[in-house]
This record gives C-alpha cells, structure tokens and sequence, in this order.
C-alpha cells in the first residue's frame, strides 16, 4: 500500500542473513540482483532477466506477501503483494512465470516479476494486494479473457475498509483489465462492527467451480466480532453483468486450531477438490501475538466436504490436515507464519492430488529489526493429502 | 441505624425462656458495646432445647428440581395481631430449624405487597444457634443458605436488608407478615421448620435493647390462617398435630370435558392487567349457563374446564343467585381443599388449599384441566337472605383483585356440576361449548381503566403454517405497548430497560411487531415477552422462523430468549451466542444468505424477509441449568416462555420489526447459479413463490 512514510534505514546485513536461512528457497549464485529491486519487474522490463531456483526473495527494501500460485500446462504462476519503490508500502500485485528445471540445485526457476496490478490513485482501490487468479472464459467489454483476478483494496491508508475487485486477462503475466470501477463485494459499513476500524472483506481466493465462468470468490469478513471466512458465487461469464449469489459465511466448527472463543478462519485461501467433493483451505492461526508483527504464528491446513458449506445443519465441519508453526521453519527461526496459499491447477482445483505445496509467509521480528515488514518473504511445505 | 458490639465475656446460656410479646434481652454483661458479630454474647431470644418448635408447624417443599415449571414457593407468616412497625428494628429474628437439605432462601418481610429482604448480594447475616455460637453467612444471588441441620436464630440485621420492590412506598410502618421463598430450580427436597419471630430494637446483648416478637409459637400452634404457602404441593404445611390426620382424599371422577385437540375450541381467555393497581381493583369474569337457572342444590362439586396459561393468580370461584354469592371466598372456606384434574389424568389432586379466600393454584398452571370445588369447600359469602337459593344458581363468578393479581392469563372452558359422592357420581354439564357461546361470558372490574380483557379459542383454529414453517407467534392481536420511565402501558409485557412495541405492516400487509429500545436503565437490556405459557411444541422443528424487517440505517441485533421444558417438567433458558450461522432470505433482493450471528440474532441494515435460525445455534444461559443442550427441543418438550432482548446501550433507537415466529421443519440449501445442492430454499419451503 502506498504509505508514503519513508522508513529508517534498511537493515541489508539482517536481511541477507536471513534469506539465506531459507531452507525451502534454493538461491541462485546472485540471488539479490533482479527480484525485487528499486523497480522489480516493471511494465517493460529491461536488463538481464536472472532465472530464481525456488522461491522469489525480496530485494533489499522490499517484501513479498499474500501469494497466490498455480499451475498450468508444466507452467506455475506466483502471484503475490509486493512493495514498488524501494522503502515504502507502494502495494502492486507482482506476478513471475516458471518451470521446472531437473537437476542439483534446481527446481522450479522462476523469471522476472512483472506488475501485474496498481492501484488506482483516489479510487476505491487506491491501496490493494492479495490478488487471486483462475483460469476460465469470461466477457468483459466486448472481449473474451482467459483469466480472472481478484483483488482486495481501500481507499483509506490505514489498512481499513477492504473491498474486493475484479480484473481480467487473457494471460496471467497480462495485461490485466479492472473489472468496472466498483468492487465486486464493497466493504458496508452499516453492517460492520466499529466500522472506521473495521478491516472489511480482504484475503479474496478464487476457486473457478464449474472450469467455465462459474466463479466461487472465497475472502475473509474482518469487523469488531473477529475474522469470519465467507464466500459468494458469482456467473463471471459475462462480467459486465455478472450474476451473484447471497453471501454464505463458510462454516467455523470442527477442527479448527485457534485461541478465541469463538473459532475464527481468518487470511484463509482454499481449493476445490471437485473428484473428492470437498474444499481445502490453509488459514491463518487465531489470535495474532501482541508483540509485532500482528501476524499470525501458525498457519493450518484443513477440509471439508462440500456439503457442509451449502447448509447450516451441524456435520463433522473441518477436519484439521497439519498445522505449522516455527518449529517447522528453518532452524526454528521464524515465529511468524501466515498468507499462506495451496499451490493449485489453473482453476483453482487439485482435484484427487495426493500431495499439496504451500507457500506461506515469513516474517522477523520488531524485536529483531525495526525494518521487519521488509523481511517479508515466502517459503513452502509439501504435505501428502491422502 | 446505631451499631453496637458486644465484645464478649461469657454469658450462661441454655436455660429457656418463654418470652412475652415485649420483654427485655438479658444485660449483656459487658462493656465496650459494639456491632453484632460473631463475638458476640447474647441471650438466646427463643425457647430452647427438645421442645423449641414443639408448636411450629415444618413445610416439605418441592421434592423434584424444575417442579411445577420452576415454580417460586412461597411461604408467609404473618404476625401475630396484624401489622407492626418495625421503623426501629435493627435486627429481624427468625427461629428456623434445616430439617432437610439447605435451601438457598430468599428472606424478608411484606408491607402492602412490598418486599424488604436479603436481595443485596454481599450482605452479612448472622446464625445463633442454641448453643450460643454465631455464624456469619453472606447473600448470594439474593439467596441465604443456613446450612444443613441448622438449628437456631436467623439473624437478619435491617441494613442489610433492602426492598426488593417498593410499589407502595412502604416505610415499614406496617409490616404484616415474614416470608421466605425459593424457585424449584434450584432448591427442591428440602424441609423447614419455622418457629417464632421477633425482632430487636437495638444490638442484641446490648442493655438497653428490646426484643419484641412478632410470631408466638411458644404457647401454642398459632391459627392455620395465619400462614400462607404457595407451593407445589399445597398441603405442604404441618402442624405438629396434624401427625396422624387423614388428609380428605381428592374425588374419584372421570374426567367430563373434551379431550386432545380442539379440546379448548371456543373456550374464553381471561388476561388480567398487565399492571397492577395502587388500591383494590377487583377483576370479575362471569359465566352464565345454558339454563337461566341452575339448581346446584344436591350438587357435590362444582367443576369449570380450567388452564393456568400465566401465572397463579389468586381467584375467587363463586356461584352466584341474584347477588347472592355462594363463593370460596367465604370466611369459613379458607383452608378447605379444592381439586384438579389433568385431562389425562386419571385422578384429581389436590390443587389449593382455600386462602384468604382465594384459591392460587400455581401447582396445575400449564395443564389443561378442570376445576373441582367441592360445594362444601364454600359457603354464602355476602346477598340477601331469600337469595342464598342453591337451586337458581344464575351466573359462575370468579374474581381478583388487580392490586395483587395482575398480568395472569387463564383458559376457562366449560362448565358443569356433579352429584352423588365421588366415585358414584353424575355428571350434568352446564355451559356446553361445542359452538361459540361468547355471549355466555363477560369481564369488568371496578376500575375501567385497568381491566382485563376476554378473547376465544376458535373452534376451528388449527395450527397456522406457512409451507414448512409454524406460526406460532404474532403480531396479530397485539396493541401498541411501552415501558417508559412514566410506566408501561399495552398488552405485551416489557421490561429491564425501557423500550416500546408499536404494531406495523410486514412485507404482507400483516400486523408486524416493531421493537424499539428507548431507553438504559436496569441491567441494560430491553426484554420483550411475546409468549408466556402457550407451552408451543417446537419439537419436531430444526429451528426457528420468522418474518423480519431492520427499520434502522445499521446492523442491528437481539436475541431470541426461549425457555424449553421438557417431558420431565425440567426448563431452562435457551439464547444465541456469537458465532452461529443461520439463514436470511431478503423478499426484496431475492437473495439468500448465510450470515452469522454478531453477537446475536442479526439483521442487515435494509433487510426485509424472513430468517431462520437453527435450534443448534441456541445454547443454554450460563444462568440457567436443568435442560441440556441435547435435551433442547427434543420430544415432548414445549416452548414455555418465548421473548426478545435487545442490548438497549447497544441499539438505542434502532428499530426492527418481526412477526409470525414459528419452526421450521426443514433446512434450506444454498444455491447459485451454477450449484445446486439438491434441497430447497427458503421461498420454495415457505410456498412464497
């Protein structure tokens, strides 16, 4: 997000030290040079493309959250939230292709960031992040789009009053089109508990239900009363008149880890096992410690059978896969883990996939350094699902 | 008022002494006179030893928790030679002995229907047993337990007691009575023995410090009349030379009236007031016959198609020749029984005995019934001589004074009389409702401005549905109503804080409750009841359904208050906690939501349809206990009490309306465009499309 407050001078030694803890991101010989950077990706990128083995790291400066990744014909897409100008909380929704490379020290290599998205200055979506994108066939204008992205942003700097909007693309490294000039799912804030504090409908995470325009747009509600997942359907095939659903609050019982007494399912992303008839999502651990960052210290894996969202009769609810916390992170290091995503295919879908990766957040300490916000950066776990 | 202490040197004690009406505590034979505490020496004020209570007459509350729907007993001993000033009482002094159990009491004393008691949690009171020691015990929850097997003084100090409720500006000045009382809820199988009372006008112990009683056991067993019990089992009062006297049994009748379904079609409803007057305002409803005449001449009993619905008002049963009253409220028929009958009961029992002319039959309300009353258990209340003529009986009275007997609701049904003795007996019915004979009853009171009204069960009024949902509760019927700090006027009770009802148009056209909450005061919350006593059968439902509108510009939320009873007689309280999802459909988006409770039963700013929450979204108050959350709905329980609260401080003024509160029988499905899950939504449940 835009904040134009310039922040103390970077920590570079803290934050090359800790990427280089990374277990799960294998660096390339220079890893600090291209991703990231005073002006990553761009609209035209220039200079010398370097190939990233594993995940992308945040340059000097900068961070990276909120990823969305799937994958497509031998093709994965990461998606995530990152900041424009070295410094600053200038939001753009980034997106890298990749492909597989066999071999030592290699994996999945992963080409220059472009942005994807910017939000409009003195629109609703001045300030936004955590974009969500499937694959499908939607109209918008008059012409036909091969990709849907969804997207959450605010007007207000404060990190308050999130919407959720749509864009549209006929290929995921773009260009991406906004859909209207008004969010799909608009923040209310008459049916918000302390609406001038309430952070509104944010973590948007697309599933594509039926592989053609039928769209099931999941996000998390955030007022005074906690953090609530929900989501709405929406016939996206003709998006200049697109047909939605009432809203469902997604169902909040079963094994759900978490410390509040109601049980919360906040910053969550879910697929669609359409074979298994059910739903997987990787939420965030509720409460968030004290000590800052105010993000979450666990993230966990769960299902559900696609039955129990459509009914308010009380079945098994979710059913608790793995949680993670930073004992499962490099040398233990991390005590921050949250915006975790579930690598899924184009859709949105892992329909009978035995295994899942899932890219989640990491981030240091205030403790630690008070530039910690730009020590955000993603890492992954596999987890056999069957 | 003045605290002493009396610090103590020993004092002999133990020997009895048989107190006057005014007599004076021994000196304390020490100095440095300060409050009461457990130091303190002090004269034993009553008998002591085997024959302490040898006059006292033991009541033997409720045997079973939850009985008699939860029912308060009460029991009052009124004092010697009518009312007395306790202007200067420091101390109330009530001679008790826990024979069984350890109830938790609430304690005090009654002034023109006022009540002055242990309400303050907190408070310190005293227990002197006849040894001489004093405990020191704290009210809780308004409530004193004494310990089991205590026996001794209660010691209330004045100061820490306080009125409960104070409609008469009582002062003191004229206390008629002690009382106790406990809800069955949570005190049930316990047994007390009550003794004399007195009081002290200063510290006990101290020199100058009188003792006065108030209600002498000690020579003898003081006139059953002065007592009052209001309990489960009437008869739970006995003297000590009641051991060995048969009680009458109840009469062997079979049950003469319609049974099951329809068996109240065309019967009258009398609703009293819903407040109370300053001074007597007596109620009367009166029955005529199918004849102009009856002759009750060689009638044995009296019998009237009956249901307590709300509360246990005291009423007076008469029979009536050209004024000439033949009633139970004949001085001679206090203390004689009177009888139920269950409709499925295949016995009567004892309902009340007769008190202060009144029979209050609290044990029976909720039951379809009748009414027996025994021709001997009246007499000729008041009339001229040549009318006290049982063989014209022209009109069946029953009246109640709304000084004390307001806001209670009763079914009176048919009416007929037997002759013979019980068991061979014939029955002649008198007032035949197999069709509308509203012309048969008529209500009025001395005060037109406060009276009670009369509505009829309509003989063809099967339960009214809406596709799969009741319709149970509605706005039709209801008249405009508000608590303010100017009073409460209308016909559906609010209370806490304050708060209006106004009648309104629903999405139909139909009358439609608005609730409002105007004002913070009390616990901050606005109560509205809306049902109270129709027992409702919401078994068989998945949850509850209604019709509602947010009249406000926001979010607003309430909560739906139900007390479930189930088979047993056991009910507990049932509200929303937050979290709970539950269904909205809006008639004017057509859409339909799954939305979750924040913190309660919740509507949108601008939503118009209907909702329904699921009964497992429902837990029960962390105040009540009896019925488990499995037990919640499950077969053979009924809603006993349904109301709204609204958190007056959070939704102050913001209106929303609401009508035609039933079950639901069926859970709806979410549906979209391109998923559909196989059931059915709530406009195709509701038939609405």
């Amino acid at each position: 997000m835009k904040k134009k407050n310039l922040l103390a001078i970077f920590c570079a030694l803290t934050m090359s030290a800790a990427i280089g803890m990374m277990a799960a991101c294998v660096p390339s010989d220079d890893p600090g040079n291209t991703p990231g950077g005073d002006t990553p990706g761009g609209d035209t990128p220039g200079g010398d493309p370097q190939t990233v083995y594993g995940l992308p790291v945040a340059e000097s400066g900068h961070y990276i959250n909120n990823s969305d990744a799937f994958e497509e014909d031998g093709t994965r897409w990461l998606f995530y939230t990152t900041n424009e100008t070295s410094g600053e909380e200038d939001n753009v929704i980034a997106v890298r292709k990749a492909s597989f490379e066999e071999g030592a020290d290699k994996g999945w290599a992963y080409g220059e960031e472009t942005v994807a998205l910017r939000g409009t200055e003195g629109g609703w979506d001045e300030y936004l992040g955590s974009a969500s994108v499937v694959k499908g066939s939607f109209e918008y204008g008059g012409a036909e789009y091969g990709y849907l992205m969804a997207y959450c942003a605010t007007p207000q700097a404060n990190e308050t009053q999130f919407s959720i909007g749509l864009a549209v693309a006929q290929s995921p490294d773009g260009a991406w089109t906004k859909v209207g000039t008004q969010p799909v799912v608009a923040f209310d804030a008459a049916n918000a508990g302390s609406a001038q504090t309430a952070v509104g409908n944010y973590a948007p995470s697309l599933v594509n239900y039926d592989k053609e325009g039928g769209v099931r747009l999941f996000y998390t509600f955030a007022d005074s009363y906690g953090h609530f997942a929900k989501f709405v359907d929406i016939e996206a095939s003709d998006l200049d008149a697109p047909v939605l659903s009432g809203e469902a609050v997604v169902p909040n019982h079963g094994e759900i880890e978490g410390g509040d007494a109601v049980a919360m399912f906040p910053n969550a992303d879910f697929v669609y096992d359409a074979s298994g008839k059910q739903f997987y999502a990787v939420k965030d651990y509720s409460p968030t410690p004290s000590q800052a960052p105010a993000f979450a210290r666990r993230i966990q894996l769960l299902s559900i059978a696609e039955g129990e969202l459509y009914t308010t009769d009380l079945g098994e609810g979710w059913k608790g896969i793995r949680t993670w916390d930073n004992t499962d992170t490099p040398d233990g290091m991390y005590e921050r883990l949250y915006g975790a995503c579930i690598v899924s295919d184009a859709y949105g879908h892992i329909d009978g996939a035995a295994d899942a990766e899932i890219v989640y957040n990491i981030c240091m300490l205030e403790a630690d350094t008070d530039d910690y916000l730009f020590t955000q950066n993603l890492m992954s776990f596999e987890i056999a699902l069957s | 008022m003045t605290k002493t202490r009396t610090k103590a040197l020993a004092l002999l004690l133990g020997i009895g002494f048989t107190m006057s009406a005014v007599c004076a505590a021994l000196p304390a034979s020490a100095v440095n006179v300060d409050a009461l505490d457990t130091s303190t020496q002090m004269t034993y004020p009553f008998e002591q030893g085997e024959d302490a209570f040898r006059y006292a007459p033991t009541f033997t509350m409720a045997a079973e928790a939850g009985a008699g729907n939860n029912k308060w007993e009460y029991v009052e001993v009124k004092f010697d030679g009518g009312a007395k000033d306790l202007r200067a009482a420091e101390y109330l002094a009530v001679q008790i002995r826990v024979d069984q159990g350890d109830p938790g009491l609430t304690l005090g004393l009654i002034e023109n229907g006022d009540r002055y008691n242990n309400s303050v949690g907190g408070n310190a009171f005293y227990f002197l047993s006849e040894d001489g020691t004093i405990r020191e015990m704290s009210c809780l929850y308004s409530a004193i337990n004494l310990g089991a097997g205590a026996c001794g003084t209660l010691l209330m100090p004045m100061d820490s007691m306080g009125w409960q409720w104070n409609n008469n500006s009582s002062d003191l000045s004229a206390v008629t009575a002690f009382y106790y009382t406990t809800s069955t809820q949570f005190n049930y199988g316990y047994v007390l023995t009550i003794g004399s009372i007195g009081y002290y006008d200063g510290e006990p112990g101290a020199a100058d410090t009188q003792f006065v009683t108030l209600a002498d056991c000690s020579e003898g067993e003081r006139s059953k009349d002065l007592y009052y019990v209001d309990a489960v089992d009437p008869d739970c009062m006995k003297m000590p030379s009641d051991a060995g006297i048969v009680e009458p049994e109840a009469p062997s009748i079979a049950y003469p009236f319609r049974q099951g379904e329809g068996a109240d079609a065309w019967a009258a409803v009398w609703q009293g007031p819903v407040n109370g007057d300053s001074a007597a305002n007596w109620q009367t409803l009166t029955v005529k016959f199918e004849e102009a005449a009856v002759d009750f001449s060689e009638a044995s009993y009296l019998i009237i198609q009956y249901q307590g619905q709300v509360g246990a008002p005291g009423i007076t049963f008469g029979l009536e020749n050209k004024g000439a009253r033949y009633s139970v409220g004949a001085p001679e028929a206090d203390g004689k029984p009177v009888y139920f009958m269950g409709e499925t009961d295949e016995t009567s029992r004892k309902a009340a005995n007769i008190a202060n002319g009144a029979v209050t039959a609290g044990s029976v309300t909720g039951i379809m019934g009748a009414m027996i009353i025994p021709m001997d258990s009246m007499a000729w209340q008041f009339g001229e001589e040549e009318n006290r003529d049982l063989s014209a009986v022209d009109t069946l009275v029953l009246t109640t004074n709304s000084q004390y007997n307001y806001n209670f609701r009763i079914l009176i049904g048919e009416v007929g009389l037997y002759t013979g003795e019980a068991g061979n007996c014939t029955f002649t019915k008198l007032l035949d409702l197999s069709s509308d004979r509203s012309e048969k009853f008529a209500v009025t009171s001395d005060l037109e401005a406060n009276r009670g009204t009369l509505s009829f069960v309509e003989a063809d009024a099967v339960r009214e549905t809406m596709g799969d949902a009741t319709v149970d509760i509605k706005g039709e019927g209801k008249t405009n109503s508000s608590f303010s700090e100017s009073g409460s006027t209308g016909n559906v009770v609010i209370n806490g804080s304050y708060g209006s009802l106004e009648v309104v148009e629903d999405s139909y056209g139909e009358d439609a409750l608005q609730l409002t909450a105007t004002g913070i005061t009390g616990d901050g919350f606005t109560a509205f009841t809306l049902s109270e006593g129709e027992n409702i059968d919401w078994a068989n439902g998945k949850g509850v359904s209604f019709w509602a509108r947010n009249d406000s510009d926001a979010e607003v939320s309430f909560n739906l208050e139900v007390d479930c009873r189930i088979a047993s007689g056991v009910s507990s309280r049932f509200n929303i906690l937050q979290g709970s999802r539950y269904w909205l459909y809006d008639v004017n988006t057509g859409k339909t939501t799954i939305y979750m409770s924040r913190p309660t039963a919740t509507l949108p700013a601008g939503f118009e349809g209907w909702v329904r929450i699921p009964f497992s979204a429902f837990e029960r108050a962390s105040w009540s206990s009896g019925v488990s959350k499995e037990e919640f709905m499950s077969e053979g329980s009924v809603v006993s009490y349904f109301g709204i609260t609204i958190s007056a401080a959070s939704y102050l003024n913001q209106s929303f309306s609401i009508n035609n509160i039933g079950a639901y029988s069926t859970t709806p499905q979410f549906s979209s465009s391109f998923v559909d899950a196989g059931g059915k939504t709530i406009p195709e449940l509701l038939g609405l499309n």
